[in-house]
């Protein structure tokens, strides 16, 4: 079991993590955001429905250490001159309204370049107490197809995760990109992550890398009177199974490069639009 | 126009100064004399301290004009130098583009000193929620070279705007003489940035935080004063008056003043 972190780690953050672990408007902002994401996953044909129920941080907040501080990569600018034509639409999904430039990309990415644009090669050392509920209809499909509907409840804990990520600032818009694991293979060649221009090494060998998620830890609960029918517990064991491919899938495809959570302070203040590159 | 440039052509006559012809002179007189002030300058700052508190109080009151990733910031250093500028080189030309219609000074400058300012905050991340994150932050940053040309002149405002629009007062001053001066584009600072970063885990002296303090400061300068901005300042009418007049005391006036 964690508790709060006593002993004398190496960070360069100051994390307050007393307010942000039980506020609720924090805590339900991120559930919602992972219910739209599992609304969007094809089910299986023995899970009929899949929810996340509630979402706790936990009291034990990550350990961030700086690396290294640098001009933000050119993939955020090219993103932000992206939108900035039909504004906050992505341009490929919206392509009769994108107007033709004839200054192109570059021209844009150099508008919006600052001077000021930071941005940080931080480690997150992450072995807290965060709890996910998810609640889910299992369906029998034995001895026919569809033959009962179960409800089950799972919870998500123990999640470890030990990884270098990219934080960019730039004009007002932060960039959150999970890069690697700290012990993935491809840093050992490398001074830098940063200087080698990343974006082409890791986007490419994303396949080979070694899954950003160290440890987790899924329960399932469901009906006492099922527990001994092998048949339901194998089902309750594809479904762990097939949630722990949600969850790595729901983090690779939003949060690791060459994908990014993207948030914007300029229109909303509250800012908790996300997006993913592409 | 005519009138100005043979108005021009008749100070130079009469001043003995040929624009092709004359040779460069040093200006050791002046350094000399304006070394004098700075030293005065810094005898009154003497007490460093003094205005290292004046400047934290200063910081102080002025926080809430603070950007809001940027906790307090305390003011841990101070260091105002103890050389001087040296100006030489001083040669009077024909402003460029002006047609032979107003005349200007260009000087040589250079200081090799140590100016610095050290100051200690945390950049905050605000988000999801107000101080969920610190990161401390340790900066000196100090100008240890400043090589320019000046080009000094005086002249009246009839000819020139200014940058900002708020300038209410420009209508009303523009009566009488004002001293211009600017620096060329060509100029070199070199700055000494020393960055700490982290709380328990600290980088130093990253390249990128050097190049961050160095491009805002230069880009304050070059908004303010460097060629096609200048520098424009009404200068007080010298006409003797009784109320600026003074005498050297002498010991009697000591006495009976008391």
């Amino acid at each position: 079991m964690y508790g709060f972190v006593k002993t004398p780690v190496l960070m360069s953050f100051e994390i307050n993590w007393q307010d942000l672990g039980d506020d609720e408007a924090v805590n339900n902002s991120i559930k919602s955001f992972l219910n739209s994401h599992l609304q969007s996953i094809l089910l299986p044909s023995y899970v009929s429905s899949l929810q996340v129920t509630d979402f706790c941080l936990g009291g034990t907040p990550p350990k961030i250490t700086l690396r290294e501080i640098s001009d933000p990569l050119d993939e955020f600018y090219n993103h932000i001159a992206n939108e900035e034509l039909p504004k906050g639409e992505r341009s490929e999904n919206d392509n009769s309204t994108c107007q033709p430039t004839d200054g192109g990309e570059r021209d844009l990415q150099s508008e919006v370049q600052d001077e000021s644009d930071l941005q940080f090669l931080v480690e997150i050392d992450y072995k807290g107490d965060m709890r996910i509920g998810v609640s889910a209809e299992l369906a029998l499909n034995y001895p026919s197809p569809s033959f009962m509907s179960l409800p089950v409840k799972l919870s998500i804990t123990d999640l470890g995760i030990h990884a270098l990520c990219l934080v960019a600032y730039i004009s007002n818009q932060l960039f959150i990109s999970f890069l690697c694991d700290v012990a993935d293979p491809i840093l050992d060649a490398r001074e830098s992550l940063i200087d080698l221009g990343s974006s082409a090494i890791l986007g490419k060998k994303s396949l080979e890398r070694i899954s950003l998620i160290r440890s987790i830890k899924i329960d399932s609960e469901i009906g006492e009177q099922n527990n001994v029918e092998g048949s339901v517990l194998r089902s309750v064991g594809k479904l762990e199974q097939f949630l722990l491919e949600v969850f790595r899938t729901i983090l690779k495809k939003e949060a690791a490069w060459p994908s990014w959570i993207n948030l914007d302070f300029n229109d909303d203040p509250s800012g908790d639009e996300t997006s993913d590159a592409d | 126009t005519d009138r100005k440039f043979s108005q021009i052509n008749t100070i130079l006559e009469k001043t003995y100064y040929n624009v092709e012809t004359h040779s460069p002179e040093s200006l050791d007189w002046f350094n000399v004399l304006i070394g004098q002030t700075i030293q005065q300058f810094r005898e009154e700052a003497l007490q460093k301290d003094n205005i290292v508190h004046s400047l934290n109080s200063f910081i102080a009151r002025k926080s809430g004009e603070l950007p809001h990733y940027l906790d307090t910031i305390k003011i841990t250093e101070l260091d105002i130098g103890e050389d001087f500028p040296i100006l030489s080189n001083c040669r009077i030309q024909y402003s460029p583009n002006s047609n032979k219609q107003r005349l200007e000074a260009k000087i040589d400058i250079d200081l090799s000193d140590r100016l610095a300012l050290g100051i200690e905050t945390k950049l905050l991340v605000n988000y999801p929620k107000p101080f969920t994150a610190a990161l401390p932050i340790q900066l000196t940053v100090s100008i240890v070279r400043f090589q320019a040309c000046l080009t000094v002149s005086l002249t009246t405002a009839e000819e020139f705007v200014p940058t900002s629009d708020n300038e209410t007062s420009y209508s009303s001053e523009n009566g009488g003489y004002f001293l211009m001066f600017s620096f060329s584009p060509e100029y070199r600072m070199e700055f000494d940035v020393k960055s700490l970063i982290g709380a328990r885990s600290k980088l130093q002296d990253i390249p990128k935080i050097g190049s961050l303090i160095e491009s805002q400061i230069k880009r304050w300068f070059v908004e303010r004063c460097v060629e096609p901005r200048f520098q424009f300042i009404k200068l007080p009418s010298l006409w003797p008056r009784s109320k600026n007049t003074r005498e050297e005391k002498t010991e009697n006036d000591d006495i009976s003043m008391k």
